[in-house]
């Protein structure tokens, strides 16, 4: 009964570490995270809720400073967001570009081979 | 300004899941072995399923979820371009996404997990510090090859489901989730 107990409190803390956390997000200074995420996540949410400020030109662009402060800062580029980067480049008919763009984020995240294989494949039919 | 404004309402959406999970206090234990037997280093998160009355709900909540799973140390697939891609092959809805068959997941993108999101509902009133904004969804980790679920439906997880707001992103903050994501 008293070991119930004694977890029982354990998760009470836990949940309000975690309330704490929220609150500490709430006041938009996150802890330190690994990826930088200000961009990528923005232009994710905005090109669906306001597609107006996510036109393939304003992505390549805010993508791009975005991978020149993430370096600046230390930290390492996000998952996907080469590839992202890269389809906008495809969008734009820069295939070039693309290419290069899909092979960084094979190389930073190998993880993602056979995706971006298929996609370079079919890039180049 | 209006930049930080907009990223200030993202993390106080954010809050809100926090709150949401604080609530639910009446979590039961998780089976781990198919997880721990089948780790998966990419997750492939598709849109969600939308279940409730906002029409935005999928894709607001799709641009959240990369970054809790990426700083856990998984590889998130670029969500807007897996959305995009599947779409330009006939996969206008999330539901036909979510009827892919594993083996194609598995020969085309490489994915070792897929995570599949059901919204049920969004913007409920709810009483905890006053907050008005709540998310209810259910969520299954599925491991590609195998096809095993590595981790359950969070619904599952709550007693009270009338009364209890169950949000996936959360989840991943609760107490059995260090076995999810050591690095925390």
């Amino acid at each position: 009964m008293e070991l119930r107990h004694k977890k029982h409190l354990k998760k009470n803390l836990l949940l309000s570490t975690l309330v704490l956390f929220s609150f500490v997000s709430a006041a938009c200074s996150s802890k330190p995270t690994m990826y930088r995420w200000n961009e990528y996540e923005a232009i994710t949410y905005d090109i669906y809720i306001n597609p107006g400020k996510a036109d393939t030109d304003t992505q390549i662009a805010k993508l791009t400073e975005e991978i020149g402060k993430t370096h600046a800062e230390g930290k390492r580029v996000a998952p996907g967001l080469h590839a992202h980067l890269a389809y906008m480049y495809f969008l734009k008919g820069n295939t070039s570009a693309a290419h290069q763009e899909f092979n960084r984020e094979k190389s930073l995240f190998p993880e993602s081979e056979k995706f971006v294989d298929g996609i370079l494949e079919r890039m180049n039919k | 300004m209006m930049r930080h404004a907009s990223h200030c309402m993202r993390f106080s959406l954010l809050m809100i899941f926090f709150i949401s999970v604080s609530a639910c206090a009446t979590v039961q234990q998780q089976d781990y072995s198919n997880f721990r037997d089948h780790r998966p280093r990419s997750i492939l998160v598709l849109p969600p399923l939308n279940e409730s009355l906002e029409v935005d709900a999928s894709y607001i909540y799709l641009s959240t979820i990369s970054r809790p799973l990426a700083e856990c140390g998984y590889y998130v697939f670029p969500v807007a371009v897996i959305d995009a891609f599947l779409k330009e092959n006939g996969l206008p809805t999330p539901g036909e996404m979510h009827n892919i068959p594993l083996d194609k997941i598995h020969n085309i993108l490489g994915a070792d997990a897929v995570l599949y999101v059901t919204i049920e509902d969004w913007g409920q009133k709810f009483q905890v510090l006053s907050s008005n904004t709540v998310i209810k969804a259910r969520a299954r980790l599925v491991h590609v090859t195998s096809g095993k679920t590595l981790w359950l439906d969070p619904k599952m997880l709550f007693k009270d489901q009338e009364t209890v707001v169950a949000v996936w992103w959360g989840h991943w903050s609760l107490p059995w989730s260090v076995k999810l994501c050591p690095q925390s």
